[in-house]
């Protein structure tokens, strides 16, 4: 914490009696752990945009303890793709109650017949040599979540109850990957990722989807575990919940490309010197941009009407 | 109307047919217009901020929660009229927000005087003795020097709000890697148990032993300033050394720019400053910068501005000051049809281009359109810095002035007879053709009788002084001639006709009908001989002397020969 180099602190009080402290500043790329892989599609097209950007609006979200990245990840494969030295950051306790972890359920939607996608499955896994059980729906609230992943199948009663066994979290999670890749090729089905919900809910979701796959829980201390070495889950395993959010902070590109401003803490006295310039709007959650933020955010702001 | 007034949010996303810098400037435009109609509901336009790169407008407003409906539908018809041809879209939701802003003035204040604080604590102390300020109070402080800066900045923020947001602001630059925030609350609680705070529901503010303790300080630190600034020249004699003892400036855009001094007094003055008021500030400034340590583009801004307002309480100084500077890539032109057009270098260069080379045979070198485009940025920038004080600024943003199309094209005009005279008579006359004619005439007749008498001159700088001038008169009739606009500069004048001559050689031996390839090689040598007799020092060359007159005199023959293909070729 002593040698951490960066450029504001901001502390957002959540309620009477708990705070969040958020770190923002500017890190070296090279010097961060992601700990989920990227979507070859996704990063093209965000390549593109950062290349033409003058500004990282936003900055990615760092435990700073670990150095581990929560959020950010497709920015930060594009600033290493494109060989910058630095990237804005945000940091916060990953140890704090206040950052929760939460899951993305797959949800498919299709045609095909649900004997021969259930055929697969079973095939898929064995092949795999990853243990199943078929349960009763009414059973579900028994399962042991963290070694667990359930399909609901539309039209079958009982739930496919796949076991991580003694595998390792991360690798279970690659071998749901290439199951639901193998959904997608071979029945034609259009993979939806949607924020967990509660296995109650589930039934009755599949009115609207033929097929949902509800991924085991992961805990804060395996992603750690995972990034720390050297190792990535897929995409769209963890979903963090920060309760405070930085937003249009504006890095300079020109600035995190740079390699010549000097050490960290001078890049970092060098970006305070702009950022000292904007001042701050504090939103409760519910701002809707590309999407609507359920966190409190805390917008930076060039100020347009006068201030004393 | 019941319950409080609250601040809310509203976004819109607009999908726009302009380009940034045309909608920036239409917004500011309209927005007190939009402000007008918004307060007759009662409901007040807070602050608003453009995102140019996703193209989201916030905007925040001031009414009674039951009004937050009303005051959404309102923004969004209101900006539907306001602007034209774009998309307007409001995303659902509204959101209370809480605004913590202070202006670039108030946070260079807090920056000047905690470091001044930091600087000077054991002299502070002391000076609070030696005027019996009762400072039993720091005992009970874990970090005094924190406590006296945060006293301070209570009265400079009038107040903290009860999550003492205002210290993000003002407080974080200084001393976020030596104190932490736990260190800070501990501290107002300190202040708060010796009653130099007083704490309310919501605000924490001075209490009248604070005030009084603010107020020393304050005495002390204004003390230290004036003391710092009156000793600074003494110890910094050059430019260099001021600008070698200050760190590199971060520009908005994370690029960097040497710190110059010059350049800032040169900024000053062009902008009609008085040289009294800016050497006035100088000595200011320095101790602004020295103390800030290291600074952004905004930072030097704001503290020429602090200076200036210094000694000119009218702020007349500051608001040209401001107007100069944020107008240095762009001002806004109002076209004929009425729609905004960022006013750049480039654009007026196309100006000149369309209005006055389009239609003549005539060639102009890049070099001599940057320079009269940039002249008249520069003109246009200086004549409306003059009446800044009536130009409303947007801060950060560059989007000024409306500057008409027609002006722009009678300032060009004026810069373009003061910079290429002979090509302005050319085009103004009749018929150009034969004033072409009348001009090379001329500057040949008058190029002759000058290498005439440099044949018949004894002393070196007479007669190199009357080569030049023949050579100038001789070199812009060859321009004319080769149909190239000559300049008034015979630097810039030979070069371009020597690199027309290379080109000539290579390409275009149209022109050997008239100019043969011997004549070709007299004018690239003529030229290029110019240049070398225009850099001459005389006074240097003593020992030389004999030569250098050979050298000016055979190209004084030189150009007598060249005068009269020019008049035989009638």
């Amino acid at each position: 914490m002593e040698n951490l180099a960066y450029a504001m602190e901001y502390v957002q009080k959540i309620d009477s009696d708990k705070s969040f402290f958020l770190r923002i500043g500017i890190a070296e790329v090279d010097h961060l752990k992601p700990h989920e892989e990227s979507v070859p599609e996704s990063l093209e097209k965000l390549l593109q945009a950062i290349k033409e950007s003058r500004f990282l609006k936003n900055p990615i979200i760092v435990d700073f303890k670990s150095d581990v990245i929560l959020d950010g990840m497709h920015r930060w494969y594009v600033f290493k793709k494109l060989g910058y030295n630095y990237i804005g950051v945000c940091y916060v306790d990953y140890k704090s109650p206040l950052i929760k972890l939460g899951r993305w359920f797959r949800f498919f939607k299709g045609n095909a017949a649900h004997y021969s996608i259930t055929k697969w499955l079973e095939n898929f896994l064995e092949e795999n040599s990853i243990p199943i059980e078929w349960i009763d729906r009414n059973s579900l609230n028994n399962l042991d979540v963290t070694n667990t992943a359930i399909v609901l199948i539309k039209n079958i009663d009982d739930v496919l109850a796949i076991k991580v066994n003694h595998r390792k979290k991360h690798e279970f999670y690659h071998i749901l990957k290439s199951m639901c890749t193998g959904l997608k090729n071979n029945f034609g089905l259009t993979l939806y990722y949607k924020p967990d919900v509660s296995f109650a809910k589930l039934p009755e979701l599949l009115d609207t989807y033929s097929l949902i796959l509800a991924t085991p829980v992961v805990e804060k201390e395996e992603v750690l575990k995972v990034a720390l070495s050297g190792k990535v889950f897929p995409p769209k395993t963890t979903r963090h919940e920060i309760p405070a959010r930085p937003m249009f902070v504006n890095f300079p590109i020109n600035l995190l490309k740079s390699s010549t401003v000097g050490d960290l803490y001078t890049v970092n006295r060098y970006f305070r010197n702009l950022l000292r310039h904007k001042n701050i709007i504090h939103l409760r959650p519910g701002l809707e941009l590309d999407r609507e933020y359920r966190e409190d955010i805390i917008l930076f702001w060039d100020t347009r009407v006068g201030v004393p | 109307m019941s319950g409080e007034l609250k601040d809310f949010l509203y976004v819109f996303q607009i999908e726009q047919v302009y380009n940034e810098l045309e909608l920036n400037h239409i917004l500011k435009d309209k927005m007190p217009n939009i402000e007008e109609k918004l307060s007759k509901s009662g409901i007040y336009l807070l602050d608003w901020n453009f995102d140019d790169e996703l193209k989201y407008l916030f905007i925040i407003v001031r009414c009674y929660g039951e009004k937050r409906e009303d005051a959404g539908s309102l923004l969004e018809n209101a900006l539907k009229d306001s602007i034209e041809n774009v998309k307007i879209r409001k995303k659902s939701g509204v959101l209370e927000t809480r605004r913590i802003a202070f202006s670039d003035r108030r946070k260079l204040l807090a920056m000047l005087m905690l470091n001044l604080v930091k600087e000077h604590y054991r002299e502070l102390i002391g000076y609070l003795v030696e005027n019996r300020i009762d400072i039993s109070w720091i005992s009970e402080c874990y970090n005094p020097r924190l406590a006296f800066s945060l006293l301070f900045l209570c009265h400079l923020s009038e107040g903290f709000s009860e999550d003492l947001s205002e210290l993000y602001l003002l407080h974080y630059p200084i001393f976020l890697n030596e104190y932490s925030f736990h260190d800070t609350l501990q501290c107002i609680n300190a202040l708060t148990r010796r009653n130099l705070l007083s704490q309310n529901k919501k605000r924490i503010t001075l209490s009248n032993t604070g005030l009084e303790i603010v107020q020393s300080i304050y005495r002390f630190l204004e003390s230290k300033y004036s003391e710092a600034s009156s000793t600074l020249l003494s110890i910094f004699q050059t430019f260099q050394d001021i600008n070698s003892s200050l760190e590199k400036i971060i520009k908005r855009d994370g690029t960097f720019e040497d710190f110059r001094l010059e350049k800032i007094i040169a900024s000053t003055l062009k902008c009609g400053v008085r040289e009294d008021v800016v050497f006035g500030i100088l000595n200011d400034l320095i101790v602004i910068f020295k103390l800030m340590g290291n600074l952004s583009r905004a930072d030097v801004v704001e503290a020429v501005k602090f200076s200036l307002d210094k000694i000119d309480g009218s702020r007349e100084y500051s608001s040209k000051f401001e107007f100069y500077v944020n107008t240095f890539n762009y001002v806004v032109l109002l076209n004929e049809k009425g729609r905004f057009e960022p006013f750049t270098v480039p654009f007026i260069k196309k100006m000149i281009r369309d209005r006055w080379f389009k239609n003549t045979s005539f060639r102009i070198s890049d070099r001599i359109v940057d320079n009269i485009a940039s002249k008249t940025f520069e003109n246009i920038r200086f004549i409306y810095s003059s009446i800044s004080p009536f130009i409303p600024l947007t801060g950060e943003n560059k989007v000024l002035a409306e500057v008409q199309t027609s002006f722009v094209e009678k300032i060009i005009e004026k810069e373009l007879e003061l910079q290429l005279p002979y090509f302005y008579r050319i085009l103004k006359s009749q018929n150009p053709l034969k004033e072409a004619e009348k001009v090379i005439h001329e500057l040949v007749a008058r190029s002759e009788l000058d290498f005439s008498k440099v044949l018949e001159e004894e002393r070196l700088s007479a007669m190199v002084e009357l080569f030049n001038i023949g050579a100038y008169n001789l070199v812009t009739a060859l321009m004319i001639f080769l149909n190239l606009v000559p300049s008034i500069s015979h630097i810039s004048n030979c070069t371009i006709l020597k690199s027309s001559i290379k080109e000539l050689r290579k390409t275009g031996l149209k022109m050997e009908a008239v100019l043969d390839r011997s004549l070709l090689n007299r004018i690239n040598a003529f030229a290029r001989a110019s240049l070398k007799i225009f850099y001459l020092d005389t006074s240097l060359e003593a020992k030389n002397a004999e030569k250098i007159a050979d050298y000016v005199k055979a190209n004084a023959r030189l150009g007598l020969k060249i005068c009269k293909f020019l008049i035989s070729r009638d």
